[in-house]
């Protein structure tokens, strides 16, 4: 706390909103308190094992769940990174996250529930639990861990670039010295690692409650008072349309998509489908779904969900709200950053106390998700790879003090993503995760259906599919500025039409599993031992094995 | 295991096929619709100043919850749920009962509130 107190006068030299920042930093401090308190919450008998660290006991039932998923799914992504792509590049590069939330659902119905039963019967914590039970195969779950754990970071990133967006706004930071100008960004960073490191999935749990509270709280305000004051929906649409027909000096081209045209309604499908299977593939969607109370809240909450949807399509409207508004996102350096249009839009538009109020709603919505995907990608780590290759005989202890350890690793390869990438196009982030992680799609979700596919065939197309989406995507160029990993989409061979490269990678990662499949059942390779029987895909609440999880001796941890 | 009772577990609990489908083409509509991005990707009509294009996927945040939802009650009424337990010899025609019959189970806590007026409650209403 003394640090906050010690950034706060270095920071004045530059046209800081003193009552913003001093609410904002309130809410962020009440709410870390919160956190630690958290750990008394429906306390159970021990934090120390893995289990009771990462899943909070998995006692969850359907609201805390709901708030949770929320916590989870809607974050930076939601308030700064689509807002600030429909700002800077229109409905294309921006409104495609509407279709992607809205589709994402029926998707989650349909295998999330097997999931959860097959999860429940076996004690599987991460998706590469479930693989390695399934197909035998110790190979195709490193695969899938790595992977996990791997995409997870540019999305940890993602976050990271919202609060400091905020912070910048705010008129923290700012300075010659890379030091100081990152100060708020790095006193962020480690109140967000001591309180997840202190307790848990529970605090996440726990601040999702007042982090939605603030954040439906702003929104309802945003969208019903910001529109009026610019001169209703009617001039905000136009102003839109008006700068996206604009031609960019920089390129030559239009600024961008007032709606998709004919050449872009292949990538606007791609990329709305492509998010939407990847994102549950993700670690910390898993794990906030096995904290489940049971297979049918899963499938309840997906037609409930949806609340979120519409709320994320109004945020998105809001960077074109920004346009009529005629918000100019500079940064403390002097350029012009769309990144940060949201919270200067909220500056300009809202008196200071509700400034201050909108913008710890924005950080505090960027840490809980920050937190939850680096414990799931922690709790990955530590089950998938150090106790499966490193240390067979590790001891729970042992794991939940890795787990915490590398939860913490995590969110700093997180950090140093956002030190040394562009950040001007933040939700590139995010897709470039979603590359990499949709290539374990067919192993997890074709596995709870079929054993057709072999282990071998899965892992080649896993790895081809890789290397075409990486590739790919380094070699997306950023017109003006020239940096690789530009953006996220590219043309689809065959077909001369954009598309998101998760989604081609994808389809060449499943010819290749399927042709390889065939020939190797045919040849009788050995497909591995699949420790799972039919029932188990189907098995409930009240089902034998299904009430615990079979993670050892430290069983003895009471359940609340 | 209890794969040497009555019931062989390491079957797929039997289903209705025709409601599994029914489900499946309310779960497959949205995706369709919003995937087909020609049809809707046009500002006319508008709607309070709203293009169509924006009005129209806003539309179908409603449509798939309630699609959705439409769904989960279909596949509960499909394939009600096939005890594992070992007290079961045989297997039940109906959803299990007595979610609490094993004493404190899992989520009880939150999930006591859920029980009442909620439009969203699940198993119960099916037996």
């Amino acid at each position: 706390m003394s640090q906050l107190g010690a950034a706060l006068p270095a920071a004045n030299s530059g046209g800081v909103n003193v009552v913003a920042l001093t609410i904002l930093i309130v809410l962020f401090l009440g709410v870390t308190v919160m956190g630690f308190l958290a750990t008394r919450w429906r306390r159970p008998s021990s934090m120390e094992s893995l289990d009771e660290w990462g899943l909070g006991g998995r006692s969850f039932g359907t609201w805390v769940t709901w708030f949770l998923l929320g916590g989870d799914l809607y974050t930076a992504y939601t308030f700064v990174a689509v807002p600030a792509a429909m700002f800077a590049l229109g409905s294309v590069s921006g409104f495609f996250a509407v279709p992607y939330t809205i589709v994402l659902y029926p998707i989650i119905f349909v295998f999330m529930a097997r999931l959860w039963s097959v999860s429940h019967r076996h004690g599987y914590v991460t998706p590469a639990d479930f693989v390695k039970g399934r197909y035998g195969s110790r190979e195709l779950s490193l695969a899938v861990a790595v992977t996990g754990f791997l995409a997870t970071m540019p999305y940890i990133a993602l976050q990271l670039v919202g609060i400091q967006a905020v912070l910048e706004v705010a008129g923290v930071g700012g300075g010659d010295n890379w030091l100081a100008k990152d100060a708020p960004l790095f006193i962020a960073f480690a109140l967000l690692a001591a309180y997840t490191y202190s307790s848990g999935l529970r605090a996440p749990a726990m601040i999702a409650f007042v982090k939605d509270t603030l954040i439906y709280l702003v929104i309802i305000v945003a969208i019903i008072y910001l529109p009026s004051k610019v001169g209703g929906w009617e001039a905000v649409f136009g102003a839109a349309e008006e700068k996206m027909a604009a031609t960019n000096p920089a390129t030559g081209k239009p600024n961008g998509a007032f709606i998709p045209g004919s050449q872009q309604m292949w990538a606007y499908a791609t990329l709305g489908l492509g998010s939407a299977l990847a994102l549950f593939m993700y670690p910390h969607s898993i794990t906030a779904s096995l904290s489940a109370s049971s297979r049918n809240v899963i499938r309840r909450n997906a037609a409930i969900l949806p609340a979120y949807s519409f709320v994320l399509g109004l945020l998105a409207l809001l960077g074109w709200v920004a346009i009529a508004a005629g918000t100019k996102p500079i940064g403390l350096d002097g350029k012009p950053n769309a990144q940060l249009v949201i919270p200067q839009l909220f500056e300009d538009m809202f008196p200071s106390w509700f400034a201050g109020v909108a913008f710890a709603a924005i950080a505090i919505g960027a840490l809980v998700p920050a937190a939850i995907m680096s414990i799931a990608a922690a709790n990955t780590f530590t089950r998938n790879i150090y106790k499966e290759w490193i240390k067979p005989n590790a001891t729970p202890k042992q794991e939940a003090q890795v787990s915490k350890l590398v939860s913490l690793m995590v969110k700093g390869f997180a950090l140093v993503f956002v030190l040394l990438l562009d950040k001007q196009n933040a939700i590139n982030f995010q897709l470039l995760g979603g590359i990499w992680i949709l290539q374990t799609f067919p192993s997890i979700v074709f596995g709870l259906y079929t054993r057709w596919f072999h282990r071998w065939a899965l892992l080649a197309g896993w790895a081809v599919g890789m290397v075409y989406g990486t590739w790919s995507a380094y070699n997306v160029v950023n017109p003006v500025t020239g940096a690789h990993f530009g953006g996220s989409i590219a043309n689809i061979p065959g077909i001369a039409q954009m598309g998101y490269i998760a989604m081609t990678a994808f389809v060449i990662n499943l010819v290749i599993a399927g042709v390889l499949s065939l020939a190797l059942n045919a040849a009788k390779v050995p497909k591995g031992i699949d420790e799972t029987i039919k029932g188990d895909y189907f098995a409930d609440e009240g089902d034998p094995r299904v009430e615990k999880l079979n993670l050892g001796p430290h069983e003895i941890t009471a359940s609340p | 295991m209890d794969e040497h009772e009555v019931v062989d577990h390491d079957t797929v609990p039997p289903a209705n096929k025709g409601l599994l489908a029914a489900a499946g083409v309310l779960l497959l509509a949205p995706i369709v619709a919003l995937m087909w991005v020609s049809s809707y990707s046009r500002v006319e009509p508008k709607l309070w100043g709203f293009p169509f294009f924006i009005w129209y996927q806003f539309l179908w945040v409603f449509l798939c919850s309630a699609m959705t939802y439409a769904a989960y009650r279909l596949v509960l009424k499909a394939r009600p749920h096939r005890a594992m337990g070992d007290a079961m010899r045989q297997p039940k025609k109906h959803g299990r009962r007595g979610r609490h019959q094993r004493g404190a189970a899992m989520g009880d806590g939150t999930d006591a509130g859920l029980h009442d007026d909620q439009p969203f409650d699940g198993p119960e209403d099916v037996r």
